[in-house]
């Protein structure tokens, strides 16, 4: 599509938009272009900058560099509620409704909001439910609402402004196979009857591949590829965003003769149907996973596959629905997460969850305070530094300062001063630079080949299959795949277990 | 030398103070609970000092000291356990609860009309030190924050509960992930809050000469206010806190005309005011706070 004759008059424009955190760039240099009628899809790999993007868009943000216009008018000067006066509208990832409001009120709210008289703004609103197919609930408090129909009234309030622009992050978060193909469908009628410009974020790629016009990818804050859902797919950059790269030079593969071997003896870890409901949103339905004693196990999967939640449960940290798990030949049940470290179970959680507060040697202690009754806990500490010598010159300072990649090292070293059997690691390169990730999996390799059994859930699918023996591919909470890790890498089947559709260049696409 | 007089007194009032900002800083750290039933524990310690002040003072100390963390302690599990986990709000109102329930019963027992209190009756003895005669009390109670604010800093900096409790304080699910047994943790707070409540008791109680159901509400009022001021969340906040509400009152009694005394609180209470709307997060910036979703 020749994208040069954009009319900016009839469009949402951002020009070399930049947003920096203290010391930490979320966004640089993005161009972005939504013309009144196209439907837009913005993707990327957790942390890339999405929702940061729609925040300056829709004004909840002001960017530190750049610019932002709508239909030709600058935006800077604007305050937040000019905004969907000037015809933005915006949904979020949790629907945001006012709970204690009805439905019609919610969506009523929203007309109120710019300006139009209370029945004007009800006779919208009632319009607008009647339109969405939710006319009969209309008087149903929102907190009553299943999830699904939340999300849908989210919709309808962005509606109720008449929107000639129209943001939806993650509007299919949560929602079951069938309602994600219905809200396809309702997405592209709304385009049709409004008019609208349209930008959806989304992890769901099956989704956006079917229902975008155009597709921009972002990785690190940064664009790395514009185009057709059919240039995307096959982009090996983005591929690369999500999977990590795959012809890294001069790292080690794991060649692992006793990987067999271990599977024949009984599981260290055994979860068995597996189900995790938030509230009426599913997050794991039926999920089986074990890991052998010594064993290196990934679980892989893209952004909202379920993976925290897996982990969550196994640490404790989540009750789960139904199914059951055992561990070292007991069940794991009632017990707490502390009696779970006891028994040798640690997590290094996402975004590592260092205590910024504490020094770095307290940071440490707090696992090691936890069981004082053993007496090589000395050693342990010592053991456990040695391992991570970045780490000793730093004891006495606050855990904060730390880089990124010295903070996700100190998280490793706190759980592993609980001496566990079992350590569960959620995403440990998110958000590092590719040196440091290399850094981290070397580090997984060497615990791995001292018997530590390690069981990693990652979205760098190519990074975490060259350090594991076995790996499992989860989307929307089931597994979909799962084998021995060397043959995943090129298996076939992997990338459609994993983004939902074929991404290599020269495969049929059903 | 009757500014030596300030200092000290600047010093016992702020170190009071602070003791009162250390004991609501640290369940509001680790539990996000403002206590306001904190003022009943002084309350509570002041009664139990006065009706054992016929015992000899070591056992009337130790007794009354048993008495106060056995009462934090099942006020903990009878009430804030139950709700853990609920919204603030449902929590704050619980305290209030536990606050007026605490008043009024001593209201019941003990009846309305404030009681002497004769614990230790030496400490209102003056000493004669440089040419001033200072009250005995004054020494005392300087003693007691010096001691009592070294320990809980010892405490919460150099033992294992100490560690955990920071940590609780900052991540829950972090250090429960580093096998931290989380009730544990709190109770220890609330040990801890509930020697210092008593290290209050002990000394407004020798201050104000008498014992009221009521007399926890305005040292709990200004340790509260101190807290804030600190930057709540903060523990070295909260004794910063204490302390800076401490010296404007000193300094506020000495530059105040006295026709203007009387009102001293409220010019007190003006200057707190400012000092937030110059820096709304308090003294001392705490991270972690902001940090947590």
């Amino acid at each position: 599509m020749d994208r040069t004759a954009v009319d900016t008059r009839n469009a949402l424009t951002a020009r070399g938009v930049g947003v920096h955190f203290e010391g930490l760039r979320a966004l640089e240099g993005v161009d972005l272009e939504l013309a009144r009628g196209e439907i837009l899809g913005l993707i990327g790999p957790n942390g890339a900058g999405k929702t940061t993007l729609v925040n300056v868009l829709s004004g909840y943000l002001k960017p530190s560099e750049g610019s932002v216009e709508l239909d030709g008018h600058p935006t800077s000067g604007w305050s937040p509620h000019q905004f969907p006066r000037r015809g933005l509208g915006r949904t979020f990832q949790a629907a945001r409704l006012f709970p204690d409001m009805t439905v019609l009120e919610n969506v009523e709210m929203a007309g109120v909001g710019i300006g139009l008289p209370r029945s004007q703004a009800r006779d919208g609103a009632a319009e607008i439910l009647d339109y969405l197919g939710i006319a009969g609930r209309r008087h149903v408090t929102a907190s009553a609402l299943a999830y699904g129909e939340q999300r849908l009234v989210g919709i309808g309030r962005a509606l109720a402004i008449k929107p000639r622009y129209l943001l939806l992050d993650e509007p299919a978060a949560g929602l079951s196979p069938q309602e994600a193909a219905d809200l396809l469908t309702r997405i592209t009628a709304i385009r049709d009857r409004y008019g609208c410009g349209i930008l959806v974020i989304e992890h769901n790629m099956q989704l956006i591949m079917k229902l975008c016009d155009r597709v921009q990818v972002l990785t690190r804050g940064k664009t790395i590829s514009t185009g057709s859902p059919a240039e995307v797919q096959t982009d090996a950059a983005v591929r690369e965003a999500y999977l990590g790269a795959t012809d890294q030079t001069g790292v080690r593969v794991r060649e692992r003769a006793q990987a067999a071997a271990t599977q024949d003896r009984a599981p260290l870890l055994k979860v068995n149907n597996l189900v995790v409901d938030y509230g009426s949103v599913r997050a794991l339905s039926n999920v089986s996973i074990s890991v052998g004693r010594g064993e290196f196990v990934a679980v892989i999967g893209p952004n909202g596959a379920g993976k925290s939640t897996l982990l969550s449960a196994i640490a404790g940290l989540t009750r789960a629905g139904s199914g059951t798990m055992s561990y070292d030949g007991r069940p794991l049940s009632a017990e707490g997460t502390a009696a779970r470290v006891e028994r040798g179970i640690a997590l290094v959680p996402e975004g590592r969850r260092i205590l910024s507060n504490l020094t770095v040697e307290e940071n440490l202690r707090v696992g090691q305070t936890t069981r004082r009754s053993e007496p090589d806990a000395t050693r342990r500490f010592d053991e456990v530094l040695e391992r991570f010598p970045v780490l000793r010159p730093r004891l006495k300072g606050h855990a904060g300062k730390l880089s990124g990649g010295e903070q996700q090292q100190l998280a490793i070293a706190r759980a592993l001063l609980a001496g566990p059997t079992l350590l569960l690691l959620d995403e440990p390169s998110l958000g590092l630079a590719p040196l440091m990730i290399d850094s981290v999996y070397e580090t997984l390799s060497t615990l791995s080949e001292s018997g530590l059994t390690i069981l990693l859930m990652e979205q760098n699918a190519n990074r975490a299959l060259m350090a594991a023996d076995r790996a499992y591919v989860l989307r929307h909470g089931t597994v979909e795949l799962d084998g021995e890790a060397g043959a995943l890498r090129v298996d076939p089947a992997f990338d459609r277990a994993y983004f939902g559709f074929e991404t290599r260049v020269g495969e049929a696409t059903p | 030398m009757i500014v030596l007089q300030h200092i000290l007194d600047a010093i016992n009032i702020g170190g009071l103070y602070a003791m009162m900002a250390l004991g609501i800083g640290l369940i509001f750290g680790i539990m996000r609970l403002i206590n306001f039933a904190h003022g009943e524990m002084v309350m509570a310690g002041g009664y139990a000092l006065g009706l054992l002040a016929t015992l000899p003072a070591p056992l009337a100390i130790v007794l009354s000291l048993a008495f106060i963390i056995a009462l934090a302690l099942l006020i903990e599990q009878a009430t804030f356990r139950p709700l853990r986990g609920q919204d603030p709000a449902s929590l704050l109102v619980a305290s209030f609860a536990v606050s007026y329930f605490l008043q009024n019963l001593t209201v019941m027992i003990f009846g309305a009309r404030p009681l002497p209190f004769s614990f230790a009756p030496g400490l209102a003895e003056t000493i004669e030190i440089a040419g001033l005669r200072l009250p005995l009390l004054q020494f005392v109670s300087l003693g007691l924050v010096i001691v009592a604010l070294a320990g809980v800093a010892t405490l919460l900096k150099h033992t294992a509960l100490g560690i955990q409790l920071r940590a609780a304080a900052e991540d829950v699910v972090t250090a429960r992930l580093s096998g931290v047994k989380v009730n544990r943790v709190i109770a220890f707070a609330f040990v801890i809050s509930a020697v210092l409540a008593w290290v209050v008791s002990l000394i407004y109680s020798a201050q104000i000469g008498q014992l009221s159901p009521a007399m926890g509400v305005r040292p709990l009022i200004i340790g509260f206010v101190a807290t804030i001021l600190g930057g709540l969340g903060s523990l070295p906040g909260a004794a910063l806190g204490g302390f800076v509400v401490g010296a404007i009152s000193v300094l506020l009694d000495a530059a105040l005309p006295a026709s203007l005394r009387p009102f001293r609180e409220a010019f007190l209470f003006g200057l707190v005011f400012v000092i937030l709307v110059m820096r709304p997060e308090g003294l001392l910036r705490v991270r972690a706070l902001q940090e947590r979703v």
